[in-house]
Protein backbone atom coordinates (compact mmCIF):
# COMPACT_ATOMS: atom_id res chain seq x y z
CA UNK A 1 0.00 0.00 0.00
CA UNK A 2 1.12 3.25 -0.51
CA UNK A 3 2.51 5.84 2.45
CA UNK A 4 -0.34 8.05 2.71
CA UNK A 5 -2.72 4.82 3.09
CA UNK A 6 -0.34 3.19 5.81
CA UNK A 7 -0.57 6.91 7.71
CA UNK A 8 -4.45 6.47 7.28
CA UNK A 9 -4.53 2.97 8.61
CA UNK A 10 -2.28 3.64 12.01
CA UNK A 11 -4.32 6.99 12.47
CA UNK A 12 -7.91 4.79 11.67
CA UNK A 13 -7.13 2.15 13.67
CA UNK A 14 -7.00 3.31 17.40
CA UNK A 15 -10.48 3.14 18.49
CA UNK A 16 -12.94 1.74 15.82
CA UNK A 17 -15.57 0.96 18.11
CA UNK A 18 -15.91 4.12 19.27
CA UNK A 19 -15.83 5.85 15.84
CA UNK A 20 -19.30 3.31 15.19
CA UNK A 21 -20.56 4.09 18.63
CA UNK A 22 -19.63 7.67 19.47
CA UNK A 23 -18.73 9.36 16.21
CA UNK A 24 -19.72 7.70 13.01
CA UNK A 25 -24.15 7.98 12.97
CA UNK A 26 -23.61 11.76 13.99
CA UNK A 27 -23.02 11.90 9.60
CA UNK A 28 -26.06 10.34 9.09
CA UNK A 29 -27.68 13.46 6.94
CA UNK A 30 -24.36 13.74 5.01
CA UNK A 31 -24.62 10.04 4.34
CA UNK A 32 -28.67 10.41 3.04
CA UNK A 33 -27.63 13.31 1.26
CA UNK A 34 -24.48 11.45 -0.84
CA UNK A 35 -26.98 8.83 -1.43
CA UNK A 36 -29.55 10.63 -2.71
CA UNK A 37 -26.90 12.79 -4.80
CA UNK A 38 -25.59 9.61 -6.35
CA UNK A 39 -29.03 8.17 -6.80
CA UNK A 40 -28.92 5.20 -4.65
CA UNK A 41 -31.66 2.97 -5.11
CA UNK A 42 -33.29 -0.65 -5.77
CA UNK A 43 -30.38 -2.28 -7.38
CA UNK A 44 -27.59 0.22 -7.38
CA UNK A 45 -24.21 -1.33 -7.15
CA UNK A 46 -22.56 1.12 -5.11
CA UNK A 47 -18.78 1.38 -4.06
CA UNK A 48 -18.31 3.23 -1.17
CA UNK A 49 -14.39 4.30 -0.87
CA UNK A 50 -13.27 4.86 2.69
CA UNK A 51 -16.54 2.87 4.35
CA UNK A 52 -15.08 3.02 7.42
CA UNK A 53 -17.60 1.46 9.69
CA UNK A 54 -19.95 0.94 7.05
CA UNK A 55 -22.94 3.43 8.05
CA UNK A 56 -23.42 5.01 4.80
CA UNK A 57 -23.58 1.54 3.05
CA UNK A 58 -25.85 0.36 5.70
CA UNK A 59 -28.69 2.72 4.67
CA UNK A 60 -27.42 2.43 1.30
CA UNK A 61 -28.71 -1.22 1.54
CA UNK A 62 -31.82 0.11 3.07
CA UNK A 63 -32.56 1.36 0.12
CA UNK A 64 -32.07 -1.46 -1.81
CA UNK A 65 -28.49 -1.37 -2.85
CA UNK A 66 -25.94 -3.25 -3.60
CA UNK A 67 -23.15 -2.41 -1.31
CA UNK A 68 -19.14 -2.96 -2.03
CA UNK A 69 -17.19 -0.82 0.38
CA UNK A 70 -12.99 -0.40 0.49
CA UNK A 71 -11.04 1.04 3.93
CA UNK A 72 -7.65 0.67 4.71
CA UNK A 73 -8.47 0.42 8.27
CA UNK A 74 -9.01 -3.22 9.34
CA UNK A 75 -11.07 -2.08 12.16
CA UNK A 76 -13.19 -0.43 11.24
CA UNK A 77 -14.14 -2.81 8.35
CA UNK A 78 -14.62 -5.49 11.16
CA UNK A 79 -17.10 -3.72 12.01
CA UNK A 80 -18.75 -2.76 8.59
CA UNK A 81 -18.48 -6.41 8.03
CA UNK A 82 -20.72 -7.03 11.20
CA UNK A 83 -23.17 -4.72 9.97
CA UNK A 84 -23.31 -5.94 6.28
CA UNK A 85 -22.06 -9.87 6.50
CA UNK A 86 -23.00 -10.54 2.27
CA UNK A 87 -21.34 -7.04 1.31
CA UNK A 88 -18.04 -7.21 -0.43
CA UNK A 89 -15.87 -5.23 1.85
CA UNK A 90 -12.01 -5.05 1.21
CA UNK A 91 -9.17 -3.86 3.23
CA UNK A 92 -7.33 -1.76 0.87
CA UNK A 93 -5.45 1.25 -0.20
CA UNK A 94 -7.85 3.43 -2.81
CA UNK A 95 -4.78 3.99 -4.62
CA UNK A 96 -4.89 0.64 -5.84
CA UNK A 97 -8.12 0.10 -6.25
CA UNK A 98 -8.49 -3.75 -5.91
CA UNK A 99 -11.67 -3.87 -8.63
CA UNK A 100 -12.23 -4.23 -11.96
CA UNK A 101 -12.65 -1.80 -14.65
CA UNK A 102 -16.70 -1.08 -15.28
CA UNK A 103 -18.03 -2.84 -12.30
CA UNK A 104 -19.98 -0.10 -10.06
CA UNK A 105 -23.00 2.17 -11.57
CA UNK A 106 -22.26 4.84 -8.76
CA UNK A 107 -19.43 5.56 -6.18
CA UNK A 108 -19.49 7.66 -3.25
CA UNK A 109 -16.35 8.44 -0.78
CA UNK A 110 -17.82 10.67 2.13
CA UNK A 111 -14.68 12.44 4.02
CA UNK A 112 -11.94 10.40 2.49
CA UNK A 113 -10.45 11.59 0.36
CA UNK A 114 -7.57 14.27 0.49
CA UNK A 115 -4.96 15.96 -2.22
CA UNK A 116 -3.09 12.93 -1.77
CA UNK A 117 -5.53 10.57 -2.12
CA UNK A 118 -7.40 11.16 -4.99
CA UNK A 119 -5.87 8.78 -7.13
CA UNK A 120 -7.47 5.60 -7.90
CA UNK A 121 -8.27 3.08 -10.56
CA UNK A 122 -10.79 2.37 -13.09
CA UNK A 123 -13.78 0.01 -12.67
CA UNK A 124 -16.53 1.90 -14.73
CA UNK A 125 -18.61 -0.13 -16.91
CA UNK A 126 -20.90 0.90 -19.32
CA UNK A 127 -24.41 2.37 -18.29
CA UNK A 128 -28.13 1.05 -18.49
CA UNK A 129 -28.37 4.54 -16.84
CA UNK A 130 -25.97 7.74 -16.28
CA UNK A 131 -24.50 7.14 -13.04
CA UNK A 132 -23.18 9.54 -10.58
CA UNK A 133 -20.42 9.46 -8.06
CA UNK A 134 -20.49 11.57 -5.40
CA UNK A 135 -18.16 12.67 -2.06
CA UNK A 136 -18.23 15.08 0.31
CA UNK A 137 -15.74 17.32 2.61
CA UNK A 138 -16.06 19.60 5.49
CA UNK A 139 -17.02 22.85 4.19
CA UNK A 140 -14.36 25.00 5.94
CA UNK A 141 -10.55 24.51 4.13
CA UNK A 142 -7.19 25.53 5.16
CA UNK A 143 -4.88 24.15 1.73
CA UNK A 144 -5.51 24.09 -1.77
CA UNK A 145 -5.78 20.31 -3.34
CA UNK A 146 -4.31 18.90 -6.51
CA UNK A 147 -6.25 15.50 -7.32
CA UNK A 148 -6.46 13.42 -10.33
CA UNK A 149 -8.67 11.31 -9.48
CA UNK A 150 -10.09 8.45 -11.51
CA UNK A 151 -13.52 7.48 -10.38
CA UNK A 152 -14.62 3.57 -10.88
CA UNK A 153 -18.03 4.42 -12.12
CA UNK A 154 -19.96 3.87 -15.30
CA UNK A 155 -19.04 6.53 -17.92
CA UNK B 1 -6.04 19.15 17.75
CA UNK B 2 -4.36 20.06 14.49
CA UNK B 3 -2.66 23.26 16.34
CA UNK B 4 -1.20 20.26 17.83
CA UNK B 5 0.51 18.28 15.29
CA UNK B 6 3.76 19.56 14.10
CA UNK B 7 3.71 21.66 10.56
CA UNK B 8 5.98 18.93 9.06
CA UNK B 9 3.34 16.24 9.94
CA UNK B 10 0.53 18.48 8.47
CA UNK B 11 0.17 17.55 5.24
CA UNK B 12 0.14 13.10 6.36
CA UNK B 13 -3.90 13.81 7.12
CA UNK B 14 -5.13 16.42 5.85
CA UNK B 15 -9.31 16.06 6.18
CA UNK B 16 -9.88 19.87 4.84
CA UNK B 17 -7.55 19.34 1.56
CA UNK B 18 -10.67 19.64 -0.69
CA UNK B 19 -12.43 22.55 1.23
CA UNK B 20 -11.62 25.72 -0.13
CA UNK B 21 -14.38 26.72 -1.95
CA UNK B 22 -13.67 25.47 -5.41
CA UNK B 23 -11.81 22.67 -4.58
CA UNK B 24 -14.23 19.90 -4.91
CA UNK B 25 -15.07 21.34 -8.36
CA UNK B 26 -11.70 21.40 -9.08
CA UNK B 27 -11.46 17.69 -7.81
CA UNK B 28 -13.90 16.28 -9.84
CA UNK B 29 -12.92 18.05 -12.84
CA UNK B 30 -9.18 17.26 -12.37
CA UNK B 31 -10.45 13.49 -12.50
CA UNK B 32 -12.09 13.60 -15.77
CA UNK B 33 -15.81 14.25 -14.23
CA UNK B 34 -18.47 16.47 -15.24
CA UNK B 35 -20.33 18.18 -12.44
CA UNK B 36 -24.42 18.03 -12.13
CA UNK B 37 -25.02 18.67 -8.76
CA UNK B 38 -23.93 20.33 -5.21
CA UNK B 39 -24.95 21.33 -1.90
CA UNK B 40 -24.13 21.39 1.76
CA UNK B 41 -25.61 19.88 4.70
CA UNK B 42 -25.61 20.71 8.73
CA UNK B 43 -24.64 17.76 10.63
CA UNK B 44 -25.22 18.35 14.50
CA UNK B 45 -22.62 15.80 16.85
CA UNK B 46 -24.12 15.88 20.09
CA UNK B 47 -22.55 14.17 22.99
CA UNK B 48 -24.24 13.63 26.45
CA UNK B 49 -20.77 14.66 27.94
CA UNK B 50 -17.46 16.16 27.85
CA UNK B 51 -16.07 13.15 28.53
CA UNK B 52 -18.12 10.90 25.51
CA UNK B 53 -17.39 14.33 23.38
CA UNK B 54 -13.50 13.50 23.88
CA UNK B 55 -13.45 10.33 23.14
CA UNK B 56 -15.53 11.07 19.72
CA UNK B 57 -13.03 13.17 18.68
CA UNK B 58 -9.92 11.13 19.59
CA UNK B 59 -11.25 8.27 17.89
CA UNK B 60 -10.67 9.88 14.63
CA UNK B 61 -7.87 10.00 12.56
CA UNK B 62 -7.51 14.09 13.31
CA UNK B 63 -7.59 12.83 17.12
CA UNK B 64 -5.43 9.94 16.65
CA UNK B 65 -2.45 12.14 15.16
CA UNK B 66 -2.48 14.85 17.50
CA UNK B 67 -2.38 12.23 20.48
CA UNK B 68 0.69 10.82 18.90
CA UNK B 69 1.92 14.48 18.79
CA UNK B 70 1.44 15.74 21.81
CA UNK B 71 0.57 12.67 23.93
CA UNK B 72 -3.04 11.71 25.10
CA UNK B 73 -3.41 14.05 28.30
CA UNK B 74 -2.29 17.04 26.45
CA UNK B 75 -4.94 16.46 23.42
CA UNK B 76 -7.53 15.73 26.46
CA UNK B 77 -6.52 18.87 28.45
CA UNK B 78 -7.02 21.23 25.11
CA UNK B 79 -10.46 19.31 24.07
CA UNK B 80 -12.10 20.08 27.57
CA UNK B 81 -11.06 23.65 27.41
CA UNK B 82 -12.23 24.01 23.62
CA UNK B 83 -16.01 21.93 24.37
CA UNK B 84 -16.92 23.49 27.13
CA UNK B 85 -18.46 26.66 25.95
CA UNK B 86 -20.24 24.04 23.45
CA UNK B 87 -21.49 22.62 26.55
CA UNK B 88 -25.11 23.29 27.78
CA UNK B 89 -24.94 24.05 31.85
CA UNK B 90 -28.14 22.64 32.47
CA UNK B 91 -27.67 19.28 30.95
CA UNK B 92 -24.29 18.60 30.04
CA UNK B 93 -24.66 17.83 26.57
CA UNK B 94 -21.97 18.96 23.70
CA UNK B 95 -23.45 20.41 20.71
CA UNK B 96 -20.69 20.48 17.62
CA UNK B 97 -22.59 22.31 14.61
CA UNK B 98 -20.75 21.05 11.19
CA UNK B 99 -21.36 21.53 7.60
CA UNK B 100 -19.96 19.67 4.86
CA UNK B 101 -20.18 20.13 1.68
CA UNK B 102 -21.23 17.43 -1.55
CA UNK B 103 -20.40 17.47 -4.98
CA UNK B 104 -21.72 15.04 -7.52
CA UNK B 105 -20.18 14.53 -10.78
CA UNK B 106 -21.47 11.99 -14.04
CA UNK B 107 -18.46 10.26 -16.67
Amino acid sequence: VSAAAEVQRRLWGTDPRAWADLAEAHNQPLFEAVLDAARVGPGTDLLDVGCGSGLALTLAARRGAIPAGLDISAGLLGIARERLPDADLREGDMELLPFGDATFGAVIGVNAFSSRAMRSGRCAKRPASPARAAGSWPACSRRPSVPRARWCMRP
Amino acid sequence: MSALTPPEQASDHAPYALSAPGGLEAAMAGAGLRMVDSGEVVCWWRYTSISDAIRGLLCSAGGARAREAAGEHAVRGVLRRALESFRDPRTGVVSLENTFRWVAACR
